[in-house]
């Protein structure tokens, strides 16, 4: 029992420690604002490798998550197993970005690989939407909402 | 943010965890958060430096969780 609660402690003080990092995060945005540095162009492909590589570091930590929550007893296995499988369907589908963006060039990315991307996500929404449902637990809606916030971001991209 | 040309990885993992971290905070995002995470990202130049390092690490990264799902569920049948 002791390593359980070693395990939920340490999920509590991951949040707080993202928590804090999130304030710095949106006081550095207020400072950009007044500040404004001189923006250097970046192309929608390498946009998509960085939402890409939130995407499965986010899903990571969503992963670990779901499993010390539960090895910890905050939700039981029958609430962990909806959200891990939505956790690999989410794996698959960055997996599947990735490796479309290693085959990627500016020159084909409108007409090739958007399209390859946004399908991606499409069949993701569709896969995930009967698993999502049964994520109850709070904990872990809280952490999905950041999955599905990278998402979006990457969703802005591929759009025509 | 990041300067200069040569970047550690770290440069780009912490941007990523700013990202993450914005996110977690602010879902759903408003437009004013999107630019925001943009104008971060515009400031850092070891993006398209990195673009392989980056797909690389992406790929571990879900390698490994797709790894533990299929272990927890080998190990928690229903």
């Amino acid at each position: 029992m002791t390593l359980y609660r070693k395990y939920a402690l340490d999920v509590f003080i991951a949040l707080m420690f993202a928590l804090i990092v999130a304030a710095c995060v949106v006081t550095e945005v207020g400072c950009a604002a007044q500040n404004p540095p001189p923006l250097q162009p970046k192309t929608p492909l390498q946009w998509i490798a960085v939402y890409n590589a939130a995407l499965a570091k986010a899903n990571r930590a969503f992963e670990g998550g779901v499993e010390a929550l539960a090895a910890g007893g905050t939700i039981s296995n029958a609430q962990a197993r909806p959200a891990l499988l939505v956790s690999q369907q989410v794996a698959t589908a960055s997996q599947a970005i990735a490796k479309a963006l290693e085959n990627a060039t500016e020159a084909n990315f409108a007409a090739s690989i958007a399209p390859q991307v946004a399908a991606i996500l499409q069949q993701l929404g569709a896969n995930t939407l009967l698993e999502k449902q049964g994520i109850t637990a709070p904990q872990l809606q809280q952490l999905y909402a950041a999955i599905t916030a990278v998402t979006v971001l990457i969703e802005q991209e591929v759009k025509p | 943010m990041s300067s200069g040309t040569t970047q550690p990885p770290t440069g780009t993992a912490s941007l990523v965890i700013a990202i993450i971290t914005a996110a977690l905070q602010l879902a759903p995002l408003a437009l004013s958060t999107i630019a925001g995470i943009k104008e971060l990202l515009s400031r850092d130049p070891s993006v398209p430096e990195q673009l392989k390092t980056i797909l690389a690490d992406t790929e571990a990264d879900n390698a490994a969780t797709l790894a533990a799902v299929q272990a927890w569920l080998a190990a928690h049948p229903t």
